[in-house]
């Protein structure tokens, strides 16, 4: 009885060709595309050297304190943050920066340094920031030496740029923009295990479909054949998000963090929730078959949207604003789970969001078995 | 005439699922315009970057004008001193640089080896270096203070320190374009627009041809006594029309929702927008009849049109910029129509004047927009002609002993 | 073998079975004959305990009927009204599906689905799957995975629609075999010649109700309406086709296309008094035929209106 049912179940989920698309193949195809996509996202805001112009007039070739302070910014290596260019005329740096060839451009003014630009950005706000040091500093030693005049030898620590920080780490793995797209992409397909719950329902229900009336009617118990073919469609959509996963870890080099079991398990657990939502919108609503689908597609986007799918980081606002919202929405918890095994060193959080999922799916699943139960209809 | 009636009756049954994507393109628009802040003044400010200052010694005269100096060149975000919350906020960029001031620091200030702030940040980024280099400014100028004034009260020496460091470099704004820069939720729009007119116009050409090529239906429309010519026309005509309107309805769309905004945008860079976008459906209605002639059920329909609309886009910079796609990515794209379209958007959006040098990017990406049209559109025909041969048009026929 | 007594089902306002009551023996043909909508498959579905109903009793084997009576429903077969098959599982894998919920041991399943399959005439199809199957093979194959654990008690629900002439004749003969090997069947179809062909006894619905019951020779019996008589005839003046009218036993005449047709009632002798009254007017007349009364004949006597809508 269990290999019929269970094998049977596990054939025709492998030959539904629409259903298999949409949970096997659409993911794989939207990985791939945010694997290309966002290939160069984390290192849009790394700081890359910054282009400027710097009008050559007679205060500009006096001035050798400023040439240093803006060569040693300039000059080749690690340090390297400007790359100067100098412009005989303002006209002409006014052009190069029409064409989008430097950032800005510095005239050296009144003993000031002017700085022009044609729009705001990091890299404009940090030659300002440049300008203004120089400025502060010229200005704070004036000020100190007209106090205190034999102060000279602590100044020159005003321009040896001694750094009073020190970098340390928060986690082993660095933040990334990119990742979080993928565990919210996983978060949607676990949830996607809902049209195998809603395919096994609906085939055991004689009010659903007649091959629901023709199992109804057989003499197989009840609870096994429904728990059989459960367990079927489970192992399908467990298979369909290994699939995935290898695909996004072994193809796409996607960082999961070291603990590869947990990530298994949270798929397990992700595919059991879907399948348990899917049989419940299957079991409990009485619409067509479409507007079920529909229903099922809506609330997994929804859903999804909210676990960081379309834009990321929203789960982080959603968390911070309307933290029940969050702790309630099932593809973030699958999501964060994804984010606690990266991330963190300590579990507790991990297993935290494992212990709503579980609950969510023995909800559900309670529910469902409340209304299999029934198997004779008003009407059909 | 008949056969472009029966089309619109046909689309008629089909509005449902067209509304659903409109409302949810629309959904999504409101989303992104809702993230993105529009620049109403046109003259240079200071970029702002978030920063959290933890302070686990004792609140003094020195942290507090670190903050109050921070402050004025960054946004604070006062986050709790936990580990995971710290984790979170560095992850999802509520915060780009976080600086922990430890135990004993202030103490440890006037001896010869001070301990050194923690600070943590996504390691290499534009923020970061920025707010690290306030910070150790901060500091340095303080540290100077310290050494040289003689018994100053550490308020007032803080307060030195900050006049010193409120100096700032004047910074003048050029302009090159005359008018007001276009507004940025309409520029995202119309980068976005290329998936939605992809998808709706595919789905409205498929629908029709879907219901046509049903093998019966077939042999019942080659079998009325209208000319082949005539009946192609009505098709035809139906998809120019639809295509047409699906533009017009998104372009109407587009200019309503950023309607507050755009009011002072040169007129010229809409209308070239509209026209980008016009030549577009153009390409798109190529490739929905394209694609038509390998859609075979409503099944594989919605999944053609999702698949194609979204790897087109998503490798032509509709929803990640374009300069954000590896070069060989971008390599790949400049085969595809929506690289082309996005480029356009992307040329128009920045334009800064109307003189044909400018603007020649902008036209030559128009031409190859046609140029993929028409050729796209000469593929399908040919194909068209080829699977119209009555041997090929109904092997789908079945029969009692076929496999 | 299947007993109902005063069965009420109602929809919302709308009666579908009114005090519906049937005896099906053991070994017999059942037919049940009606209209669409007349409430045949909701008596099934009744009789299996998919649905709730108002009132009455059902019992099956002389056991009450009730959704786990796994004993009751091991012996009953099932061809529900539309096709119940999975899409996506082969035609021996379907009926192996449907067989093995009944059949748990696959050693002692095996002969029966090849049976079936042999049974349904599918054995070139059994590596189909159902979408490649025209309408009739079908059917067939929603028959074999009703049939394969060779239950005592079968229904079969319209199992013929939308099914070819050929295939037609070969699935009733099938049911005939299958009573033929000891099952009861209870057949509903809304063809009149089906049942009259097929089934050893008929119950006539309509409305929820049954109208009549009773072996065919037993129905026609219960009419007014005896044997149809036409004659072909060139001429017919009205005067005597009034003589033809006013006869006593006969019900209506009409003439038509060189064709007078005539109903005549049950056990009278119609046939001679109007051949003697067309030769006393000297009337000459070609071909004679006379039919017995069908099955339509009784529901349109009965209900007033035609059993095929």
């Amino acid at each position: 009885m269990f290999i019929n049912i269970f094998g049977k179940r596990i054939r025709a989920a492998l030959r539904n060709w629409s259903t298999l698309i949409w949970t096997w193949i659409f993911p794989i195809m939207m990985a791939t595309l945010f694997y290309f996509a966002f290939s160069a996202l984390d290192e849009a805001d790394l700081l890359t050297v910054i282009p400027i112009g710097i009008v050559d007039n007679q205060e500009y070739g006096e001035d050798t304190a400023f040439r240093s302070a803006l060569g040693s910014l300039s000059a080749d290596g690690d340090d390297k943050l400007f790359e100067a260019t100098i412009y005989p005329s303002a006209e002409d740096a006014g052009k190069a920066l029409e064409n989008q060839d430097i950032d800005g451009y510095i005239t050296l003014e009144n003993a000031a340094p002017n700085l022009t630009v044609s729009g705001s950005g990091l890299n404009q706000t940090i030659i300002k920031s440049f300008l203004d040091q120089y400025s502060q500093t010229k200005h704070a030693i004036t000020s100190i030496l007209a106090e205190n005049p034999g102060a000279v030898s602590e100044i020159s620590e005003l321009f040896n740029r001694e750094s009073f920080t020190k970098e340390i780490s928060l986690t082993q793995n660095p933040p990334s923009q990119t990742i979080n797209y993928f565990y919210a992409l996983l978060a949607m397909v676990c949830m996607y295990g809902a049209f195998q719950g809603h395919e096994s329902v609906s085939y055991l229900q004689a009010n659903l479909s007649p091959l629901g009336a023709r199992r109804t009617l057989s003499p197989a118990k009840r609870l096994p054949m429904v728990v059989y073919d459960l367990l079927a469609s489970f192992v399908v959509h467990v298979l369909c998000l290994m699939m995935l996963v290898a695909y996004i870890v072994l193809v796409l080099g996607v960082d999961f963090g070291s603990n590869l079991w947990m990530v298994i398990l949270t798929c397990g657990l992700g595919s059991l929730l879907g399948i348990a939502f899917g049989a419940l919108i299957s079991a409990v609503t009485k619409f067509k078959e479409n507007i079920k689908v529909a229903l099922i597609i809506t609330i997994t986007m929804i859903c999804s949207y909210g676990a960081g799918l379309m834009v990321s980081g929203i789960n982080y606002t959603i968390a911070r604003t309307l933290p029940v919202l969050s702790w309630l929405n099932p593809a973030a918890r699958i999501a964060d789970s994804f984010y606690c095994l990266y991330y963190y060193d300590n579990l507790s959080k991990y297993f935290l969001n494992l212990g709503i999922l579980a609950a969510m799916t023995f909800t559900m699943f309670t529910i469902t078995a409340f209304f299999l139960r029934r198997q004779r209809y008003e009407s059909i | 005439m008949k056969v472009f009636k029966a089309c619109l009756l046909i689309m008629k049954r089909h509005k449902g699922q067209i509304l659903i994507y409109l409302i949810i393109f629309m959904g999504i628009f409101v989303v992104i315009s809702a993230f993105m802040s529009t620049k109403i003044t046109p003259d240079f400010s200071e970029t702002k970057p978030e920063f959290t200052v933890i302070n686990r010694d004792k609140e003094t005269a020195f942290t507090e004008g670190l903050r109050g100096f921070l402050s004025n060149h960054g946004t604070e975000v006062i986050l709790d001193d936990k580990k995971d919350v710290l984790q979170d906020a560095m992850f999802y960029h509520a915060t780009e640089y976080i600086l922990i001031i430890p135990e004993g620091f202030d103490a440890s200030l006037a001896t010869e080896t001070p301990i050194s702030l923690e600070m943590a940040a996504v390691p290499g980024t534009g923020d970061s270096y920025y707010l690290d280099n306030l910070v150790n400014q901060y500091w340095s100028f303080i540290n100077t203070y310290q050494k040289t004034g003689s018994q100053m009260d550490d308020e007032v020496l803080v307060s030195k320190a900050l006049e010193s460091l409120s100096l700032e470099t004047s910074v003048e704004t050029m302009r090159f374009s005359t008018g007001q820069p276009m507004d940025d939720a309409y520029y995202a729009y119309n980068r976005v627009q290329s998936y939605i007119l992809l998808v709706l116009i595919l789905l409205c050409v498929s629908s029709v041809t879907l219901s046509f090529k049903r093998p019966e239906l077939q042999m019942r429309n080659l079998c009325a006594p209208t000319t082949v010519r005539a009946k192609n026309f009505g098709q035809f005509l139906y998809c120019g029309v639809v295509s047409l309107f699906v533009w017009l309805l998104l372009s109407v769309m587009g200019i309503i929702l950023s309607a507050g905004r755009l009011a002072g945008t040169d007129w010229r860079l809409i209308g070239l927008m509209l026209l980008n976008s016009f030549l577009f459906s153009v390409t798109s209605l190529a490739i929905s009849m394209l694609v038509s002639h390998f859609i075979k059920n409503p099944n594989t329909q919605n999944a053609f049109a999702n698949f194609l609309g979204l790897a087109l886009s998503f490798l032509g910079g509709a929803f990640v910029p374009l300069e954000f796609l590896s070069q060989s990515i971008q390599a790949f794209s400049r085969f595809t129509p929506v690289y082309w379209y996005s480029k356009a958007v992307t040329g128009i959006y920045s334009l800064t004047s109307l003189d044909r040098a400018s603007l020649r990017p902008i036209w030559q990406a128009f031409g190859i927009e046609l140029a993929f049209a028409a050729a796209i559109l000469c593929v399908s025909l040919a194909l068209g002609k080829y699977k119209s041969r009555a041997e090929n048009s109904f092997g789908s026929i079945r029969t009692e002993l076929d496999s | 073998m299947i007993k109902v007594k005063n069965l009420v089902k109602r929809y919302g306002s709308l009666v579908a079975l009114d005090h519906f009551n049937l005896e099906v023996r053991d070994g017999e043909i059942f037919g049940l004959l009606g209209p669409n909508g007349s409430g045949k498959t909701t008596a099934i579905n009744c009789m299996l305990s998919l649905l709730k109903y108002d009132k009455g009793e059902i019992s099956l084997f002389q056991e009450p009927m009730s959704p786990t009576n796994y004993e009751s429903k091991r012996k009953i077969g099932i061809v529900p009204q539309n096709v119940a098959v999975f899409n996506e599982l082969t035609v021996y894998e379907n009926i192996d599906y449907f067989c093995g919920l009944y059949v748990p041991e696959k050693s002692k399943r095996r002969p029966l689905v090849e049976e079936a399959i042999e049974f349904a005439g599918l054995k070139e199809y059994r590596k189909f799957l159902p979408k490649k199957l025209s309408g009739g093979l079908i059917r067939r194959l929603n028959i074999a995975c009703g049939i394969a654990h060779k239950p005592r008690l079968i229904f079969l629900d319209e199992p013929t629609v939308a099914v070819d002439p050929q295939s037609r004749n070969s699935i009733l003969e099938g049911i005939k075999a299958l009573n033929a090997g000891g099952a009861t069947i209870v057949y509903t179809s809304h063809y009149m010649e089906e049942v009259e062909q097929l089934c050893s006894r008929i119950m006539i619905m309509d409305k929820g109700r049954q109208i009549a019951t009773g072996t065919k020779e037993e129905l026609t019996a219960m009419i007014n309406t005896g044997e149809k008589l036409t004659v072909e005839i060139y001429s017919l003046p009205l005067r005597v086709l009034d003589q033809i009218r006013s006869l006593e036993d006969v019900i209506k005449a009409e003439y038509s296309d060189s064709h007078l047709s005539a109903e005549c009632k049950t056990g009278g002798h119609a046939i001679i008094e109007v051949l003697d009254l067309l030769r006393q007017n000297n009337l000459k007349f070609g071909l004679i035929y006379s039919e017995p009364p069908t099955l339509n004949d009784v529901f349109l006597e009965i209900t007033g209106k035609q059993l095929r809508d």
